[in-house]
């Protein structure tokens, strides 16, 4: 399996993105992009922009197990990710997750399981900001 | 005594006060007893689950607090 992780402030690239994931035996390319949305705030304010930081190291390290874990419950080909860090604006991507495989089926499912276990694992953490005010995300477990 | 080197990460920035900070601690720690610590002495609210983390590694809450560890203080995730 190929493996590509990233984190960075600078936006992933989609052609290099279809690059790596292409292959003559995957007949599915699955790219999901997560993307900033003009949500509101308790206040009423609305988000203008998120802010991402991370454990750079970690993401790494725990990006890494969770592709093995992958590997072991579902036959993909590539997979690709890549995190933004620092100001992300309403209406741009700030995660790309691409994955490869035979058939869409398996491609899907292996993003959908990947996505489910980044929310719940990766360290990275966001801070919404509005007009007026700000606030870190805290999801309730 | 012990000196630590603190990190911290998310909301756990804004309670702590700073990105960085140096603790001295008195007496032996576990990560279970500094996780007490730090909401005890920074108003965090007693329900925000907080990781610590050395080496790249979660510790466990019996985990002993070692001299000059560099310690980094995790609110849950919220990438994406």
């Amino acid at each position: 399996m190929k493996v590509h992780i990233s984190i960075s402030e600078v936006p992933a690239c989609h052609d290099d993105i279809m690059d790596f994931l292409r292959s003559d035996h995957a007949g599915a390319m699955a790219l999901f992009e997560g993307v900033v949305r003009a949500d509101i705030l308790d206040n009423g304010d609305q988000v203008t922009h998120l802010f991402y930081e991370a454990h750079v190291p970690m993401v790494h390290a725990e990006a890494a197990d969770l592709m093995d874990e992958l590997s072991q419950q579902f036959s993909i080909h590539a997979i690709y990710f890549h995190h933004l860090l620092g100001n992300v604006s309403v209406g741009n991507t700030s995660i790309w997750l691409g994955i490869s495989a035979q058939h869409r089926k398996e491609a899907f499912a292996a993003q959908s399981w990947f996505l489910d276990q980044f929310k719940k694992r990766i360290p990275i953490w966001k801070k919404e900001w509005g007009n007026q005010t700000q606030q870190w995300v805290v999801p309730h477990e | 005594m012990i000196e630590v080197h603190v990190q911290a990460f998310g909301i756990l920035k804004d309670f702590i006060g700073s990105t960085e900070v140096k603790w001295t601690l008195e007496g032996e720690m576990t990560a279970l007893s500094m996780k007490a610590f730090i909401k005890e002495n920074f108003m965090v609210h007693p329900q925000l689950p907080i990781a610590v983390v050395r080496d790249n590694r979660y510790l466990a809450d019996d985990a002993m607090i070692q001299d000059q560890d560099h310690l980094f203080l995790m609110p849950p995730v919220s990438g994406g």
